[in-house]
């Protein structure tokens, strides 16, 4: 038998340390657990301050602070400005499009150069205690890229039924997809979701091909100013097909990670704000909008219409349509600022009036949409 | 700091812990998952102190020390591979890991708070003043568990040796008779 001294002591544990327990989903699943715990302790504690009272005892200020509610781990987005998720580019897949919102990240990820039927998905990337992967654990044990996660060949749309669906009624539940879920070391958890079934291969590959890093700020070709009547900013959508375009959604309702996975920068969690859109001036037909001649704020040319149907943004690429669901109130001001145009789609003129909106527009630092070399952070 | 992030970053060195103070996986998850759900809804004033992990870690220690208390440890390991698990750790067999194995296995039959001692010392490497201040006693108090833990060990492992010597001196004796 070895001797027994301190070297033969420290071997033993550090030979047991591959053993111990992974904590897989144990986050998730102590955060739901808090709040129950919160009330039976708040409910003992009252009990026990009756009981104290009644027997005419002094309740201690520490008994005092632990009544307190704790703040909830989940309160408010985290900010939308910053990104962490990447496509390796040596994997043989690409994204086109992020998108920011309540501290999630969506990718648009796509096979690279295999046709027009290559195989794409999304991937999700949320914050730690915001993903439940409890549906995904029947599914096949996978490793990620040296990671625990779980595989699911043929997953309904209709899993994701019991998410809220901001703005907009959830879509018909017909379908499948193929989805891989697995935690990053950091706590957060990764879901990649395919358009349509897809192989194990291709999932999974498409799952590989993500890397995360240190939050980084988002980079485009504006620097923003804040919002009139301090709107916070809901969400960000970059989408980069041959030129980059940027829409910045503000509203009073922020959305929160818990929300639907399937919201896309196109659906607007609440219409009590405005969404910015920015994109390079060039490959547009015709001058801006026709009907009527530009004013100027400051150096910059500018429409304006309180028109429903929002004409001069209909005139614009299908990829750059903001917001279109035509309401009463509503207005869009559209500006051409050097190699960028900007549309502020506004949802409500009672709450965001022009001159807010053309104060906000004059405010903007734009760079130069066609340079990526010139672009910075969001925020100024 | 956020509770979120406290346990994303420590979890895993807590699940170690437990898994050294108990030796069972099972036990060292449940008894994270409890202390941690305890940590949470008390983050408030946990946030504030020097060191939250400390923190936590003594909590952890307490709720090991209060298993027997609250309930019977229903596992029983039937074998080394059931107590090994699917995860044993790939060490030559040549290397004294057998031995190590079955030191481990000695671990487990320690009363509580010398196992807890020996885990502080010995793989959290604490000195003896903190050890003392996660199981809320005096130094030489704790000095006293390790001593007894040792002498404990050692006894066994003695014992363990003479019983695997007699055997082949019962034969050497017998060859010479």
């Amino acid at each position: 038998m070895t001797r027994l001294d301190t070297d033969t002591l420290r071997r033993t544990f550090s030979e047991r340390t591959e053993q111990a327990p992974q904590g897989l989903g144990m986050l998730e699943t102590v955060l739901a657990a808090a709040p129950a715990r919160r009330k039976r302790r708040r409910r003992i504690q009252a009990i026990g301050l009756a009981v104290a009272v009644t027997a005419a005892a002094i309740v201690t200020p520490l008994l005092l602070d632990d009544a307190s509610e704790p703040p909830s781990p989940s309160d408010g987005p985290r900010t939308p400005l910053t990104v962490t998720a990447t496509v390796a580019p040596e994997s043989g897949y690409e994204s086109r499009y992020r998108e920011l919102y309540g501290g999630v990240e969506r990718l648009g990820i796509e096979q690279r150069g295999v046709g027009s039927d290559r195989a794409a998905g999304w991937v999700w990337v949320f914050p730690p205690g915001t993903f439940d992967p409890q549906p995904y654990r029947t599914g096949e044990p996978v490793d990620v890229n040296g990671r625990p996660g779980y595989f699911v060949p043929r997953a309904e749309y209709a899993h994701d039924r019991s998410l809220p669906f901001p703005g907009t009624p959830m879509p018909p539940s017909t379908g499948f997809d193929t989805r891989v879920a697995w935690q990053a070391p950091d706590g957060r958890w990764l879901l990649y979701r395919s358009h349509g079934e897809q192989s194990r291969e291709v999932a999974l590959g498409a799952a590989r091909s993500v890397t995360l890093s240190e939050p980084q700020d988002a980079r485009g070709p504006v620097a923003l100013p804040d919002a009139p009547g301090d709107l916070p900013i809901q969400g960000v959508g970059l989408r980069d097909e041959g030129g980059l375009t940027l829409e910045v959604s503000y509203g009073t309702t922020p959305v929160t990670a818990k929300d639907d996975p399937a919201w896309t920068s196109t659906t607007r969690a609440s219409l009590s704000g405005f969404t910015l859109t920015v994109f390079p001036h060039k490959g547009l037909r015709d001058p801006m909008p026709v009907d009527e001649p530009p004013y100027r704020i400051g150096e910059i040319e500018a429409w304006y219409t309180e028109s429903p149907t929002y004409p001069y943004v209909r005139r614009l690429p299908n990829a750059t349509l903001p917001n279109a669901v035509a309401q009463p109130n509503a207005a869009a001001l559209v500006v051409v600022a050097g190699t960028c145009v900007a549309i502020v789609a506004i949802d409500d003129t009672r709450q965001t009036p022009r001159a807010a909106a053309e104060a906000f527009v004059a405010d903007i630092d734009f760079r130069d949409c066609d340079d990526p070399s010139t672009w910075g952070p969001l925020l100024r | 700091m956020r509770f979120e992030e406290f346990a994303a970053a420590r979890m895993p060195s807590l699940l170690r812990y437990a898994f050294m103070l108990c030796g069972d996986r099972e036990l060292a998850r449940d008894m994270t998952q409890e202390v941690l759900i305890r940590a949470l809804v008390k983050w408030r004033r946990i946030e504030h102190l020097d060191r939250p992990d400390a923190y936590v870690r003594t909590m952890l220690t307490n709720e090991f020390l209060s298993l027997r208390r609250r309930k019977a440890v229903a596992t029983v390991a039937l074998t080394y591979e059931a107590l090994d698990g699917p995860a044993a750790p790939a060490v030559p067999p040549d290397d004294g890991f057998a031995d190590r194995t079955d030191l481990w296995q000695r671990l487990g039959t320690l009363p509580r708070r010398q196992r807890a001692v020996i885990v502080l010392r010995y793989y959290e490497d604490l000195a003896d003043a903190e050890i003392a201040d996660v199981l809320g006693c005096r130094a030489s108090t704790v000095r006293a568990y390790a001593a007894r833990a040792i002498a404990t060990l050692r006894i066994a492992i003695d014992a363990d040796t003479d019983k695997d010597k007699t055997p082949a001196l019962a034969t050497r004796d017998g060859d010479g008779s």
